[in-house]
């Protein structure tokens, strides 16, 4: 142990430091509840109202273009976009939260936040940023209709780099983190493993 | 609090939602809370600050694990102590915060890492201050679990209790406390010799 009659002992450091206990009190605890909820609300509602202008510009989409491949495209849109609705939530639900943080050891809450980020990580990929880049073709096929290939082009090509750009920064950053994670989750089951020994 | 209530905790660009209704807390409940707070309030505010360094993200640190001890003692489980109680949640909590928090090129180290890096930039300073400031950043530098760690042993946990709290065996956790008493001695007591 430490000679605590250093005046550099770091256990006396750290448990002398200035605190401000605080303690919540049954009405705040309410009003986080209550702003929690609000905020799933808000978020849910967001979530739809993006989904159904996705819908509403891809249905808009079918009924100005001719060609069979583009009404096909808006037609995925629409499927991918409700299905995106589905399965993002669905996903939430059956997640457990921090409710169980006193049920496990750290270790074990730490590999399930851990594996539930990951988890998270693929599904924005696919559920979330997928519907959202779609969606921004959606728009993009629309000026091509409403506007023609010339002056789409010229008008769009800025804007479709920076897309361009933007879609690949966000997979790059999205996979880079999914690696870290799952390296995270080697470095638990080491552990694990090493409690065994 | 007579409402049964739905959560949601936003985590990414997802929204998780806890489908547990949160019910009105019961006497008891209220009474281990209390108990909880008035024993180990000031270490859990030394934990939050070790687990945030952002004033206002510590204070929604500080309520998050506050109203997620409140909900845990609906069914606190006495076969554990009170302290290997509060501190699982609050360390579970927290280790969460820092996987959402995580900034995406901000790299955590462990425990064997820190104690390689910790030779390269030690100072003597007696200031308590400085040295507070010092111990917080090198906390603030680890891995979730290397981090409950230290915290615990800092706190003057016992080994047995450690081993509780994190779920790691007897040998880990001695062998991670050697390395904490290690990392720490060389940086607050310019070597090693004052380890036992």
């Amino acid at each position: 142990m430490f000679n605590d009659s250093l005046p550099n002992d770091p256990k006396s450091i750290w448990k002398n430091q200035p605190t401000e206990p605080s303690k919540m009190t049954l009405k705040m605890i309410h009003r986080k509840t209550q702003r929690l909820h609000t905020k799933t609300r808000r978020e849910l509602l967001n979530s739809i109202g993006v989904s159904l202008s996705v819908v509403g510009l891809s249905i808009f989409g079918i009924t100005r273009v001719h060609g069979s491949a583009m009404r096909a495209f808006f037609v995925l849109t629409i499927g991918w976009t409700l299905a995106a609705q589905y399965f993002v939530y669905r996903g939430s639900v059956t997640d457990s939260g921090p409710s169980d943080v006193s049920l496990y050891t750290s270790l074990q809450s730490y590999r399930r936040e851990v594996e539930r980020q990951l988890s998270l990580s693929s599904r924005f990929l696919l559920w979330a940023f997928g519907p959202i880049m779609l969606g921004f073709g959606v728009i993009g096929a629309l000026l091509f209709a409403i506007a023609g290939p010339h002056g789409f082009l010229r008008v769009a090509i800025p804007y479709l780099t920076l897309l361009g750009i933007s879609f690949i920064g966000v997979v790059f950053i999205r996979i880079q983190q999914q690696h870290a994670l799952q390296r995270e989750i080697g470095e638990l089951k080491e552990i694990e493993k090493s409690n065994h020994c | 609090m007579g409402d049964i209530l739905e959560t949601s905790i936003a985590s990414d660009y997802l929204c998780v939602r806890e489908t547990q209704p949160i019910s009105a807390g019961t006497a008891d409940q209220d009474i281990r809370y209390a108990d909880a707070i008035n024993q180990y309030g000031a270490a859990l505010d030394r934990l939050v600050r070790a687990y945030e360094a952002d004033p206002e993200k510590r204070r929604d640190l500080g309520q998050d694990i506050h109203f997620q001890l409140w909900r845990s003692f609906q069914r606190y489980d006495t076969r554990c102590s009170l302290r290997t109680w509060v501190y699982r949640v609050a360390h579970n909590v927290g280790a969460s915060h820092i996987l959402r928090e995580r900034r995406i090129f901000s790299r955590l180290v462990n425990l064997e890492q820190l104690e390689s890096l910790s030779s390269e930039d030690r100072t003597q300073s007696f200031d308590q201050r400085r040295s507070l400031e010092r111990l917080e950043s090198l906390i603030q530098r680890l891995k979730p679990l290397d981090r409950q760690i230290i915290l615990l042993y800092l706190e003057d946990t016992d080994a047995a209790s450690i081993g509780k709290i994190t779920g790691l065996s007897p040998a880990n956790v001695a062998m991670k406390i050697h390395r904490i008493k290690k990392i720490l001695a060389r940086q607050f007591q310019g070597g090693g010799d004052h380890v036992q």
